[in-house]
């Protein structure tokens, strides 16, 4: 990523499918962000229906100078405590989360790692630190796997389609050194002292991005658990169980009613369940292997 | 015995169930019948709530649901016409006292 950058207003909507952000921010480090991970995603013109207006800005009074710091703002509120100004872009990435799993749009939004091969998405629901980044960036970069998300799953209720919503894939602590060593990997700036610990973001990758109109059918569910160097196991879930941990990875079931009752349902009627342990990236790849292939 | 329940509902809780119906407010629907599986989900229309219950307890809900208030013993009657179980009849006062706990049953007296 080029290093420094003068400081330039940004205004530009962006098609993040399946969304229209405006993003507005002074912030150099925001438009380092957006030129390094979103370059080929489609920008449109001031006419565009906008579903999120985001503004990433400066703090306010002396703060702008004294200890600086960036708000992020969604239809001009604030939500948030403001972040250190080094950390603009990393605010970008985690209010957008947030606008997404508040403001859902008739979609039901879940906490989970969202990959396909074709048509069939594998769905990996978890609390964090579970390990869903590092597998579905591995998924991606090594296996051949498209990535749709690597942490908010979007099911269209209509169609019963999982919905692509490539994103840089966020990345913590040890990961960041694993992903880091993936022969495709793009990795953006490192944040250290974040409130996650360390972090940053790896590029998703293009064919991902290429194919972001194409859904997917979620036929395995896998709720995995990193333990290090653990044995690995695999243990079939009946669906109950597995609605029920999904609910708790759900952002918006309750205000989605029937709808998202209904929809979540019907997702798994058509999926096998699993919770996997691993004790390392390969052996994680390999219970995936061996779920997917059988 | 929960720390908060008082006498009155400690001397309901002994006391048989012999007739039930729906609690008054609910509004069930009912996950797919999966195969393989032991347990359903049930959705609250009214009120958000899901929860995963037994089979045999969705089959009494069912019941309940088509004919309001049932005796237990026509319930079990019924539910054994439409599945035969050997203890189904042992299982299904246990079952119904659970579903009274979670505010899904409710005595009628």
């Amino acid at each position: 990523m080029p290093s420094k950058q003068r400081s330039r207003l940004i205004d530009t909507i962006l098609h993040i499918p399946p969304f229209n952000v405006r993003v507005r921010s002074p912030f150099a480090e925001v438009a380092r962000h957006l030129d390094y991970f979103y370059t080929s995603y489609q920008r449109y013109g001031p006419d565009a229906f906008i579903d999120f207006d985001v503004q990433v800005l400066h703090g306010k009074g002396v703060r702008r100078w004294w200890r600086p710091q960036v708000r992020f703002l969604l239809d001009a509120a604030e939500s948030f405590f403001p972040l250190p100004a080094q950390q603009a872009a990393p605010m970008f990435e985690w209010g957008l989360n947030w606008c997404i799993a508040t403001r859902p749009l008739g979609y039901l939004v879940m906490h989970a790692g969202l990959l396909a091969l074709d048509d069939r998405a594998l769905m990996m629901p978890g609390i964090p630190g579970a390990g869903k980044s590092t597998l579905s960036a591995s998924l991606c970069l090594l296996e051949g796997w498209r990535l749709l998300s690597d942490e908010l799953a979007i099911l269209d209720p209509k169609s019963g389609q999982m919905l692509p919503h490539p994103r840089p894939i966020s990345l913590k602590n040890a990961s960041i050194d694993i992903v880091t060593g993936f022969p495709q990997a793009r990795i953006g700036t490192v944040y250290h002292d974040t409130r996650k610990g360390t972090i940053s973001h790896a590029a998703c990758p293009p064919d991902s991005v290429a194919a972001s109109s194409t859904g997917a059918r979620v036929r395995w569910v896998v709720f995995p658990r990193f333990e290090l160097d653990s044995a690995s196991s695999c243990e079939e879930l009946s669906r109950a169980e597995a609605f029920a941990l999904i609910s708790e990875q759900s952002f918006n079931r309750e205000r989605m009613g029937e709808v998202g009752f209904d929809a979540l349902c019907s997702m798994l009627t058509d999926a096998r369940c699993f919770q996997i342990v691993y004790g390392s990236t390969s052996a994680g790849l390999q219970l995936i292997r061996d779920i997917t292939l059988s | 015995m929960e720390s908060g329940m008082g006498q009155a509902d400690a001397d309901h809780n002994c006391l048989p169930l012999t007739e039930v119906s729906l609690a008054y407010g609910r509004s069930l629907i009912f996950s797919p019948t999966w195969p393989c599986s032991d347990a359903t989900v049930l959705f609250d229309r009214n009120s958000g709530d899901y929860w995963v219950i037994s089979l045999l307890g969705a089959r009494a809900l069912k019941l309940l649901q088509t004919h309001g208030e049932m005796t237990v013993q026509e319930m079990g009657r019924q539910l054994e016409r439409e599945q035969s179980a050997a203890d189904m009849f042992a299982a299904l006062e246990p079952t119904l006292r659970s579903l009274v706990e979670t505010g899904l049953v409710q005595p009628v007296h």
